[in-house]
């Protein structure tokens, strides 16, 4: 549960960028989610809303949306996606998990996205030589500035 | 318009860290993860606060030597683990003895999180266990700790090993990245009668004109440390002569 500290690099970024380009104000945000980190959309958001407060960002029009994380094989070519699988992970994966002071558990994968290499592989022919295809964590896909 | 983000995060969990000492090595099998424990054990022994780093992605071992194994979230990230007064982040903590076959962009990718998801606070001394050779790693910590990163180098007294630790430091220095001093390990055992033995070789007192600041014995009491979960001053003489390596870091 550490959407509140990517949220606040986020805010604090895009309002270093704003005044970097010297604008008046920040007009959109958009930021993609993906499935894989199993980050929280609606924390996210609020979070950047009330860190945006009386900065540049505040107002802005911001839209958090989350993209479905996908696997290829490199081996056989199989195509899969991440939550096809997830309840089968949580299950495997249950006493890894990882508590948090607000008593939620989350999966390894929620810090570090890049171990789901780890902790599963190509259902058809069980390597694990797949590649991520999409978005696995959190990034700006676009901000755009009034000037 | 692009923006990048991480870097904050990696620049706020790392602000409070004053140094950050790479344990690097040529090739495998020199000691370079017990010696990166003992040193970061020697240092928090010394009352400094101390941190420990495995970023041996592929092997981590460093939670080997801890009985605490737990990791905790918190608001800003990941709590390291907090055992016997040192604070540990290794990917061993969080893959059972599964493979983490990372690869590619992939690395880059999780190496950054690492150092922005753990949030170290402040530290006198981050020690991180390299992965042998030239690898991302080192270039991801000298590209992104240019001010606090020195390093020590691992070696064995074998011509082999002597040769790929020279290519080794001269990348260091190309890189600009202050090295500490090289550690002779496994150089010499004293036997029953008093009479020092030096089974692979005489070694050297420096190279490429880095001091060795450390020749290490070999300590079969070593191993037990792992299986027998003995304190790393069990294993006497190796622990003799890392605290007097661990006092030329901690001046350096
Ligand atoms: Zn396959």
């Amino acid at each position: 549960m550490h959407e509140w500290s990517l949220a606040q690099a986020i805010v604090e970024s895009v309002v270093e960028a704003a005044n970097n380009k010297k604008a008046k104000r920040v007009k959109t945000l958009e930021v993609e989610v993906g499935s894989l980190a199993m980050l929280d959309k609606d924390i996210i958001l609020e979070a950047i809303k009330t860190l945006s407060e009386s900065t540049k960002l505040e107002g802005a029009e911001i839209k958090i949306y989350e993209e479905e994380t996908k696997f290829r094989c490199k081996k056989c070519g199989k195509t899969w996606s991440f939550n096809e699988e997830k309840e089968e992970i949580e299950k495997r994966w249950e006493d890894s998990k990882i508590k948090d002071e607000y008593g939620t558990d989350d999966l390894p994968i929620h810090y570090f996205p890049e171990l789901i290499f780890t902790m599963t592989s190509c259902p058809s022919c069980k390597s694990k030589d797949f590649e991520i295809i999409g978005s696995r964590e959190i990034t700006i896909k676009s901000v755009t500035i009034e000037v | 318009m692009e923006i990048e983000f991480k870097n904050k995060l990696v620049e706020k969990n790392t602000a409070k860290i004053k140094k950050i000492i790479m344990v690097c090595s040529g090739k495998g099998g020199v000691g370079k993860s017990i010696i990166s424990y003992a040193l970061t054990k020697a240092i928090s022994k010394n009352g400094k606060k101390v941190g420990l780093l495995d970023l041996d992605i592929h092997g981590p071992v460093e939670q080997l030597f801890f009985r605490k194994r737990s990791l905790f979230g918190n608001k800003e990230g990941l709590e390291p683990v907090y055992s016997d007064s040192i604070k540990v982040m290794s990917l061993g903590f969080l893959s059972k003895d599964e493979p983490i076959p990372i690869k590619g962009r992939y690395k880059e990718e999780i190496l950054e999180n690492l150092l922005s998801e753990v949030t170290w606070n402040s530290l006198d001394f981050l020690v991180v266990d390299m992965p042998p050779g030239i690898s991302d790693e080192l270039f991801f910590l000298s590209r992104n700790f240019r001010e606090k990163l020195s390093a020590v180098v691992v070696t064995t007294p074998s011509l082999l090993s002597l040769n790929v630790v020279k290519r080794m430091v001269k990348l260091l220095h190309q890189e600009k990245v202050k090295i500490v001093g090289i550690i002779e390990n496994l150089s010499y055992f004293v036997c029953k009668h008093g009479e020092v033995i030096r089974p692979f070789g005489e070694g050297v007192e420096e190279l490429e004109g880095e001091k060795v600041i450390g020749k290490l014995p070999i300590d079969p009491k070593l191993e037990e440390i792992v299986a027998l979960e003995e304190e790393i001053d069990y294993a006497n003489t190796f622990w003799n002569s890392i605290k007097r390596v661990a006092e030329i870091i901690e001046r350096s």
